[in-house]
């Protein structure tokens, strides 16, 4: 893009002699400057020299109060004896490593779904996505009304429909989990609606294409939808487990963590050191230690990809 | 789907007898199927409408009605003008801090956007791959940090620090923007700087003006960031009268309610509705730009 940029502009340049045009260059990189000059100094005000001073804090202890103490590795190893990061560690991923699978199945499937040739696309497009826009905070009131143990809308229909006498969804320890995946298959039009965009890109002619040899609905769906959609379904599956790993706001809502722990994400319990015991110090260490599972998570989702995301050209393989 | 692939399929169809009644009942399923979980997504909403517009005691009838049968429009009305927690007060505080905080997003992105889309500057692919590497950064690292920064800056308990940093822009937006500017033709610029046009100019009336597609989106991404927000007022605003919406409705479960439930559901359920409303009503406004344009330019890198 630059190269052919600067070809463009050459002409008009060189008549101007060498002098001008490096006068012209500086000037064209000022303005360059000045205009990303917002986001420069975000990014050192409020990431980079952030993630320093995280790093530093993570190695110290400190309570808003008195100046940070030095205390080496001291945060880590406690770290590794308390047993809510241990316990949070379980929260967050058994969340995760559940829900996120479960979307991004239903989300294919419904997205399947809608791409053939359905009357009101549109109005079960929009029905599918409006869970995904209501605020979390509301959400999280929503449900803690509808999972309600003795009132709530849920239970009623479990008992009334099937029979079935429902738990107390969010004060039982062993269905508080349950009750959070369930919540999240709400949000299920987020990776349907983005896959739905995925499959309108792949071109009709590989369809008619195969139609022409004779290829059934299933081989079809194997070598032609899926291969070609599994950059968005990559995509999906790396924006979902991020966004799980760091759960906060439901949880906070609907459980507070409870009960006794069993709902606590990384997330509430840093939260809980930050902002409720003013441990600054272990908190940054806790954040380091979620940072580090992200990322090796993710590392590895990216490592695994190759072996079932197909891109189309060598060029769109670079950029993914 | 083109014209081409719907006359693929008529021709599909007509091989056989037996193909189509399979067919027909393929359709069958699948409506039934998408109808089917439409309306277990749509329960919880109609829930929660049926909920905000029920008595103190239909909350606990059993067995318990989607639609109540007095239906008591007064809720709203009770929730929005109560004095001990006063919603209408968060309602106001987060628009204003979101309208704000868009507007901010808005600016610096284009500008930002427009750096890395239309200028060359010594430096720019440097700072590229460094606004790349940020966009998937997860935040939870800089959060003690920053809070830390702005509470020793006296910020705490104020709504600085929930607009101030959308006015430094935000990877993500800078990126779309950045994506959507590169398909604008080059010719533009090289026309605008003949006729005299300096930087300034060429952002704000030649490159701008075509960008509404991608405003847009960028206006409503930030604003569902910003409106949905429950982290950032949870940890800066302590005073109640600065609240927003997000944290302002977790006041209500706090306080016992005078009904025969402890938890005005009622009362939460038409906060929680109105709090969605501006949601969809933005993303009606907006839908049309926001499942073509964005997904696409989001996704091809």
């Amino acid at each position: 893009m630059q190269g052919l940029s600067a070809q463009r502009q050459a002409p008009s340049l060189r008549l101007q002699g060498g002098r001008r045009r490096r006068q012209l260059r500086l000037r064209r990189s000022v303005a360059g400057w000045l205009f990303a000059a917002p986001w420069l100094i975000g990014f050192l005000g409020f990431t980079a020299g952030p993630m320093l001073a995280s790093v530093y804090l993570s190695f110290t202890s400190y309570d808003l109060m008195q100046a940070p103490r030095w205390i080496g590795l001291a945060n880590f190893n406690r770290l590794l004896d308390d047993p809510r990061v241990w316990n949070s560690i379980k929260v967050t991923t058994l969340f995760s490593f559940i829900s996120v699978p479960v979307n991004l199945l239903f989300g294919l499937v419904l997205a399947l779904l809608l791409n053939q040739r359905i009357r009101g696309l549109g109005v079960w497009r929009t029905l599918y996505y409006l869970p995904a826009i209501v605020p979390a905070a509301a959400m999280g009131m929503l449900w803690r009304w509808l999972l309600d143990g003795q009132f709530g809308f849920v239970n009623y229909l479990l008992e009334d429909g099937l029979g079935i006498a429902g738990p107390n969804w969010l004060t039982s320890r062993d269905w508080v989990i349950p009750a959070f995946i369930i919540m999240s298959f709400w949000g299920v039009g987020v990776p349907m609606v983005i896959n739905l965009a995925g499959l309108q890109n792949i071109p009709v002619t590989l369809y008619e294409a195969a139609q022409i040899d004779g290829a059934s609905g299933w081989r079809k769906l194997r070598d032609i939808t899926l291969p070609l959609l599994s950059p968005v379904i990559l995509f999906n599956l790396l924006i979902g487990i991020i966004g799980a790993l760091q759960s906060f706001t439901i949880f906070f809502v609907v459980t507070g963590g409870g009960p006794n722990h069993a709902s606590e994400t990384l997330m509430l319990y840093l939260y809980d050191n930050a902002f409720q015991f003013l441990r600054m110090g272990y908190a940054s260490a806790l954040a380091w230690v979620l940072f580090v599972y992200i990322l090796i998570v993710t590392l590895i989702v990216h490592r695994f990809s190759s072996q079932w995301v197909y891109y189309e050209s060598p060029l769109e393989r670079k950029d993914a | 789907m083109s014209a081409s692939a719907a006359e693929a399929r008529r021709a599909n169809t007509q091989i056989s007898a037996g193909a189509r009644t399979g067919h027909a009942l393929g359709r069958v399923a699948t409506y039934t199927l998408v109808g089917a979980v439409a309306l277990l997504l749509a329960i919880p909403f109609l829930w929660m409408i049926g909920t905000s517009l029920k008595t103190d005691s239909e909350l606990v009838r059993f067995p318990p009605r989607l639609w109540p049968d007095p239906v008591a429009w007064s809720n709203y009305v009770r929730t929005f003008t109560r004095d001990d927690i006063p919603i209408h007060r968060f309602a106001l505080n987060s628009m204003i801090v979101t309208i704000l905080a868009v507007i901010g997003q808005v600016l610096t992105s284009t500008m930002v956007g427009f750096a890395f889309a239309r200028l060359q500057w010594f430096g720019r692919n440097v700072c590229f791959g460094i606004l790349l590497a940020t966009m998937m950064l997860p935040s939870q690292v800089t959060i003690v940090p920053v809070f830390i920064m702005f509470s020793k800056l006296g910020w705490t308990n104020s709504w600085l620090p929930l607009i101030v940093p959308a006015w430094f822009g935000s990877p993500f937006f800078i990126f779309l923007v950045r994506q959507f500017m590169l398909t604008l033709p080059r010719d533009l610029d090289d026309a605008a700087r003949i006729d005299g046009c300096n930087t300034w100019q060429l952002y704000s009336q030649v490159i701008l003006p075509l960008c509404k597609p991608v405003v847009a989106a960028v206006a409503v991404f930030s604003f569902q960031g910003h409106w949905n927000d429950f982290f950032n007022p949870l940890i800066y605003i302590t005073d109640p009268e600065k609240q927003l919406l997000s944290v302002g409705i977790t006041y209500l479960t706090t306080v016992m309610s005078i009904g025969p439930v402890s938890t005005p559901w009622n009362t939460l359920m038409a906060v929680s509705l109105a709090m969605t409303v501006p949601m969809i009503v933005i993303f009606f406004a907006a839908q049309r730009v926001f499942v073509k344009g964005v997904v696409f330019s989001g996704l091809k890198g």
